[in-house]
């Protein structure tokens, strides 16, 4: 009997190609792993804020001299006041963790505004403003109104 | 007679400079031949920022030139590639004239939102005037997250409530004549937003411009300024920091 031409080779019946005797899965697992060493690893929404982060270090305060036109504008300045205040029992701090618990969202838009915008929200809360009130005031701050 | 013709010379030349002060001196008035506008018969805009209104002004320095971070050419890539021109086909693109316009507008009068889709870190040092900073970390979360929701509630989108079979059955067949209503939202009040971050190889906006639009969020209402602060910085416009 003469040996089979396709060493390693397989026949699947009469008539068919050859084929490698390896097991299909196998060799399915061999070309995916192949094609992640080869492939450049794409980047995770965590690497891309390392990098987002790595990269905003590089930028620097914009200063241009006042004479030629003022360039950047130093937002105003924290009103101020006592930032610990209490009235009715009720601290800042345990404000903000309501809001962090049952509004996460809004608690978010809170921390963004300047200090005076949130002295004057929790104010209107220590005045006792409805929640959706108060919601609506952040709301109402974060877009410039 | 060396003395006289040395103190001659710089008389001059003290003379020289102090013309030359005036000239500069004049070129900061607004209307002069020299002063630079924004654009054509358009010398600054005034937006609110924080509660107080901001000049928007390009530097008057003739010899000003952009240094820093963003007069660099060279940037990483991935994952800060150059972006092509629109995030989705859907969405228009613009430019700096045309923010001008948005922010004397829409912005002015309410029915619109400047958003700074960068990330807080970004957002600190320094943004474009009467901006907001919703990062594309949250425009991306999913419809049920809260701060998606609450981002939707700034940005006009109301939760619809029981919709009637009916009008289920109408707008199932496309007979509805508000477009901007998805299954569970009405967007037909939803302000026009313009999205920006940190420039044509910024991905920040494109992402959070993705992520509105996966929500729902009609196409028509959504601006992308492509430039963002690189152009905006390039063209010597007014920043603020934020407090």
């Amino acid at each position: 009997m003469q040996p089979s031409p396709f060493t390693g080779l397989t026949r699947l019946g009469r008539g068919a190609w050859p084929v490698l005797s390896v097991p299909p899965r196998l060799f399915i697992s061999v070309l995916a792993l192949l094609a992640l060493l080869v492939a450049k690893p794409a980047l995770s929404a965590d690497d891309y804020l390392s990098e987002l982060d790595a990269e905003v270090k590089k930028v620097e305060a914009r200063k241009i001299d006042g004479e030629s036109g003022v360039s950047t504008v130093e937002a105003p300045a924290e009103v101020s006041g006592d930032k610990n205040s209490e009235r009715a029992g009720v601290s800042r701090d345990a404000f903000e963790a309501m809001l962090r618990k049952r509004y996460l969202g809004t608690f978010g838009f809170y921390k963004k505004l300047p200090e005076r915008s949130r002295q004057e929200i929790f104010a209107e809360y220590l005045e006792g403003a409805p929640i959706s009130e108060v919601r609506k005031k952040i709301i109402d701050r974060l877009l410039q109104r | 007679m060396l003395n006289s013709m040395k103190n001659a010379a710089i008389a001059a030349c003290v003379l020289g400079i102090a013309a030359g002060s005036q000239a500069v001196a004049e070129e900061v008035v607004v209307g002069g031949s020299d002063f630079i506008p924004l654009v054509k018969d358009k010398p600054y805009l005034h937006v609110i920022h924080e509660g107080r209104s901001i000049k928007v002004q390009r530097v008057q320095d003739p010899d000003y030139e952009l240094k820093g971070y963003f007069a660099k050419t060279a940037r990483k890539c991935p994952p800060f590639c150059i972006q092509p021109i629109a995030p989705s086909v859907d969405v228009g693109v613009i430019g700096e004239v045309e923010l001008f316009e948005f922010m004397e507008t829409e912005l002015r009068d309410g029915t619109g939102v400047l958003v700074d889709a960068r990330t807080p870190s970004w957002h600190k040092k320094g943004t474009i005037p009467g901006s907001i900073n919703l990062p594309f970390t949250q425009l991306s979360k999913s419809i049920d997250d809260p701060e998606m929701l609450d981002a939707l509630e700034v940005l006009g989108a109301k939760e619809r409530g029981e919709v009637g079979m009916w009008d289920k059955l109408m707008e199932g067949w496309g007979w509805s004549d508000n477009p901007h209503l998805t299954e569970n939202w009405d967007f037909s009040q939803a302000k026009s937003v313009v999205v920006w971050c940190n420039g044509p190889a910024c991905g920040q906006s494109p992402r959070a411009i993705r992520g509105l639009l996966e929500v729902g969020y009609p196409a028509d209402k959504i601006k992308y300024y492509r430039g963002g602060m690189q152009m905006w910085q390039m063209w010597g416009l007014t920043t603020v920091v934020p407090d």
